[in-house]
């Protein structure tokens, strides 16, 4: 089972490095192409600027999972030497905290999706592209709610960073 | 008891749309419901400009103005008074446009999560070039052109010139530094966002190559907390005399900044022929249409609609 | 009441080592509750969460961070230094003057900073050891190096400032340029400074003779040409200060590949550096956003202003005063939140007081780049310590203690000279 678990996490893992870097390899693209458009041919691709925010959403949202599963966020580590002499006090603080960033994580997702709701009932659109303003947001939600997942993966024995072979 | 107003500072607040146009309605209504009411500017946006209506209907803000166009596919009835060569004097338009609405527009439901105060257009937007004149619609081909609506983009983009989006903030860097070749924009931005050293020839095209609609509203459980009599004191502010006073504010500092640009620019300052004019109407023809079939859906007869909007405004002309 | 109680949360959260995304956004969202009640505060969720990532201007992080990845990973770095070095390494501290200057070139092809001292680590700290230099003055003058990039542009705190103040970026962009040369003649100083106390803290290097010093400068060619891309096109009218950071990252790909430096791989691993950065920043923009709408709703920007004007209080005092507030929150935030939350509090009363927006601009990020490197939370400093595990974090802190000296003169030089700031955007006006 979690021998399943772990395979399909790597699966996971290794698609969204992907998507998330051709999302932020197309934001340099999308920008130079419309930027060499206006002023060589002028012809610039007019919806650069919205599809550039779809392109940032994704890229964040699907790094926010790996990021999430490492729990690779900045933090404050000023009393982390203080802390870490009362093992008993660290263990709950850091249980503590853990438990904050799946709930923060999940009101995210919660909230994507919810805004992703309103645009739909309001059929609002982008400006240029030509496209419902929702779509986009539902893919958001959809790798928030991976975020929350990997979050929960974090702790999961066997799931967590350095446990087993794909832990890339 | 006493109820405070959140609104929504998004604009610049010493923008005349604001220091002279909605802060002496705030003002009003703290003193007809003798400070039982009052409205708060926020020291900056709580919610980004397209996400006003949003933001009132959420109670993120209490109170918002914005317009209907920066949140495209939303608002389709709004097209309408955004059409070219309807909107002379945004003042009689806007005392025209609050009337459309009361007959035309809220019956269909529209605006309906909201308390709907207000409903304005804006002054005609003309044709400001950092250059070259344009006398015909042959001049614009592969000018690029800041537009800030998606039917003048259409438009535009059909007869050869190069549509580009930005926001009204990214204005200035992109005239200054000619990113841009020119904007469609109405001669009062131009002046109030001080890019007017960037224009050097405007084309004029009487009632506007385009204009804006602009709501005024209030969140529903907040105004529901205003005691009725207080409530009915605000109505009587609102609706269409402050419609109207903010259409009014818009032509006359409209033609103030006109006159300056026709002293600074002398004869660079023209207004469209006849035959560019005919030119421009026949390239909207079919967004026209288009805006028809999307009003039918939206629950409106459009011919009604826009015969009664023109004869709101003649009648008000006299 | 409220914004106390949640400013004393966020705290308290922060030191037990909450996500600073994670814990902004969560007292943010029960603060705003408080004020507004939970549907209007979760609304305040969805519209920022999803109309941060949505906004164009915003898309100039990742792509100032991929600039600075591809920049990295293309050899700029070790040229730039290896060319300083050739002019000054037989100097006493002339290895940390080369890494000093080395550091603001690298700055003016590079958005952000974390890659700066990242990379100089690897390649300044190595000669350095070799040459017996003292761990505080290699690891010091790295760190505090690091810092250069931040003021010089490109550069994403001073993008940030625009964007927040709705001022012109690509005058800030101009009044970076002046100070931030200052910044590597005062650091250079201070590096002067610690060598002439103790001459054994930075030993001579090799000399070189004038044909390997002219050999030397031909690495730096593509610094100029990126440099001169990028700040060209913007005052050139070719393209936005926001798309600067798209054309500055394709310009840097370009380089590397011209340089032979490029490969499947090393695109593949400067996208992933660039996305785990982004994911950082991007995170705690969103945090922060909730939290500043949550003193933005207290009204904490009025009635700071009101109380200011009603106190009577001299104008340059209140600057010292923000300076002192900076100096005192940048030992517990990181430059980016910090900036966030306070920026948006601090510039309409600076406007309101007649001072000039792009001046105020680049005192900030004077004032933030010195957070970089103080203790207890100074990113550079553990950027550079995860990387040379080997030298305590207090021998680092001890270090950087000359160039916060430098950067203490070079705040008052900026308050009292505003023409360095001023100059160079209205003589391009
Ligand atoms: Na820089
Ligand atoms: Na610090």
């Amino acid at each position: 089972m979690i021998r399943l678990l772990r395979r399909l996490h790597g699966v996971l893992q290794e698609a969204l490095l992907l998507l998330t870097r051709l999302a932020l390899f197309g934001l340099v693209g999308i920008t130079a192409v419309d930027v060499v458009g206006r002023v060589a041919f002028g012809a610039p691709l007019g919806f650069a600027y919205e599809l550039v925010g779809v392109l940032l959403g994704v890229a964040v949202y699907g790094g926010l999972v790996r990021a999430a599963w490492r729990r690779d966020h900045i933090r404050i580590d000023l009393l982390q030497p203080w802390l870490s002499r009362l093992p008993a006090f660290d263990r709950a603080r850091e249980a503590a905290v853990w438990l904050l960033e799946l709930s923060f994580f999940t009101l995210l997702a919660i909230y994507i999706f919810r805004q992703m709701g309103a645009l739909m009932r309001w059929r609002e659109t982008f400006l240029f592209l030509p496209l419902e303003k929702w779509l986009p947001l539902a893919v958001f939600g959809g790798l928030a709610s991976l975020a929350v997942v990997a979050t929960l993966a974090a702790v999961v024995p066997g799931l967590r960073p350095g446990d087993g072979e794909r832990a890339s | 008891e006493s109820v405070t107003l959140r609104y929504n500072q998004w604009f610049p607040s010493g923008h005349w749309s604001q220091a002279e146009g909605l802060y002496p309605w705030f003002e009003d209504i703290a003193r007809v419901t003798e400070g039982r009411v009052t409205v708060e500017p926020s020291a900056k946006p709580l919610a980004p400009p397209n996400r006003n209506y949003q933001a009132v209907v959420d109670g993120v803000a209490d109170i918002a103005w914005g317009p209907h166009g920066y949140t495209p596919g939303v608002f389709p009835l709004t097209e309408m008074v955004e059409f070219p060569f309807i909107t002379e004097n945004a003042g009689l338009s806007s005392r025209a446009y609050w009337r459309l609405w009361k007959a035309h527009f809220e019956p269909t439901g529209m605006q309906s999560d909201v308390v709907t105060l207000g409903m304005h257009v804006t002054a005609g937007g003309n044709i400001s070039m950092r250059e070259a004149q344009v006398t015909r619609l042959a001049d614009l081909k592969g000018k690029k052109l800041r537009v800030p609506t998606p039917v003048v983009g259409r438009v535009l983009g059909k007869i050869g010139a190069v549509p580009v989006s930005g926001s009204l903030g990214e204005l200035r860097e992109m005239l200054s530094r000619g990113i841009i070749d020119g904007t469609v924009i109405s001669d009062e931005l131009v002046t109030g966002f001080h890019v007017d050293d960037d224009v050097h020839a405007v084309t004029r095209i009487p009632g506007g190559i385009f204009s804006n609609s602009a709501f005024i509203i209030v969140n529903k459980a907040k105004w529901e907390q205003i005691s009725e009599q207080d409530r009915e004191a605000i109505r009587a502010l609102s609706g269409e005399r402050l419609s109207e006073i903010m259409g009014r504010l818009w032509h006359e500092n409209d033609l103030k900044a006109r006159a300056a640009f026709q002293e600074r620019l002398g004869t660079a300052y023209q207004t469209a022929s006849d035959a560019f004019q005919d030119e421009l109407r026949a390239a909207y023809s079919d967004e026209l249409e288009a805006w028809k079939a999307r009003a039918r859906d939206a629950g409106i007869d459009p011919e009604a609609a826009l015969a009664f909007y023109r004869q709101q405004i003649a009648e008000a002309g006299e | 009441m409220i914004l106390t109680i949640s400013v004393v949360t966020l705290l308290v959260l922060l030191l037990l080592r909450v996500p600073i995304a994670v814990a902004t956004g969560l007292v943010g969202l029960c603060g705003l509750a408080a004020f507004q009640g939970w549907p209007a505060a979760f609304a305040q969720v969805g519209i920022i969460a999803t109309e941060t990532v949505l906004t164009y201007e915003f898309a100039v992080i990742p792509l100032f961070i991929v600039m600075g990845a591809f920049i990295a990973r293309s050899g700029i770095a070790e040229e730039l230094f290896q060319a300083c070095y050739a002019f000054v390494g037989h100097w006493r501290g002339g290895l940390a003057l080369s890494t000093v200057a080395a550091c603001g070139g690298f700055g003016a092809v590079s958005g952000s900073s974390f890659a700066t001292a990242a990379t100089m680590s690897r390649i300044a700290y190595p000669q350095m050891k070799r040459f017996g230099y003292r761990d505080d003055l290699a690891t010091g003058s790295i760190a505090a190096g690091g810092t250069l990039g931040i003021l010089i542009p490109p550069s994403i705190a001073l993008v940030f400032f625009g964007i927040i103040t709705e001022s012109d970026i690509g005058a800030l962009f101009m009044a970076g340029i002046l100070p931030g040369i200052l910044g590597i003649v005062l650091y250079a100083a201070a590096v002067l400074f610690v060598v002439a106390r103790n001459p054994e803290a930075g030993p001579a290097g090799a000399r070189s003779n004038w044909q390997q010093r002219i050999a030397a400068l031909r690495g730096i060619w593509a610094v100029l040409l990126l440099f001169g891309l990028v700040m060209g096109g913007i005052y050139g009218g070719l393209f936005s200060p926001t798309e600067s950071a798209g054309i500055g990252a394709a310009g840097a790909l370009l380089i590397a590949v011209l340089r032979g430096r490029a490969s499947l791989e090393m695109v593949r691993t400067a996208l992933a550096d660039g996305i785990a950065t982004t994911v950082a920043l991007m995170a705690i923009l969103i945090g922060s956003f909730l939290f500043a709408n949550l003193v933005n709703v207290a009204r904490l920007p009025q009635d700071l202003t009101a109380a200011i004007e009603s106190l009577g209080v001299a104008p340059l005092a209140v600057i010292f005063l923000i300076i002192l507030i900076y100096l005192v929150l940048g030992c517990i935030l990181e430059s980016i939140s910090m900036m966030l939350l306070t920026v948006p509090v601090f510039y309409p009363l600076v406007v309101s007081l007649g001072y000039d927006l792009v001046w105020f601009g680049v005192l900030v990020v004077v004032v933030v780049e010195i957070s970089l490197i103080t203790p207890p939370v100074g990113l550079n400093v553990f950027v550079l310590r995860s990387v040379l595990q080997e030298v305590p974090l207090s021998r680092i802190f001890r270090g950087v203690v000359p160039f916060v000296v430098a950067d203490v003169a070079r705040v008052l030089l900026v308050v009292f000279v505003p023409w360095l700031s001023l100059a160079l955007p209205a003589y391009l006006k």
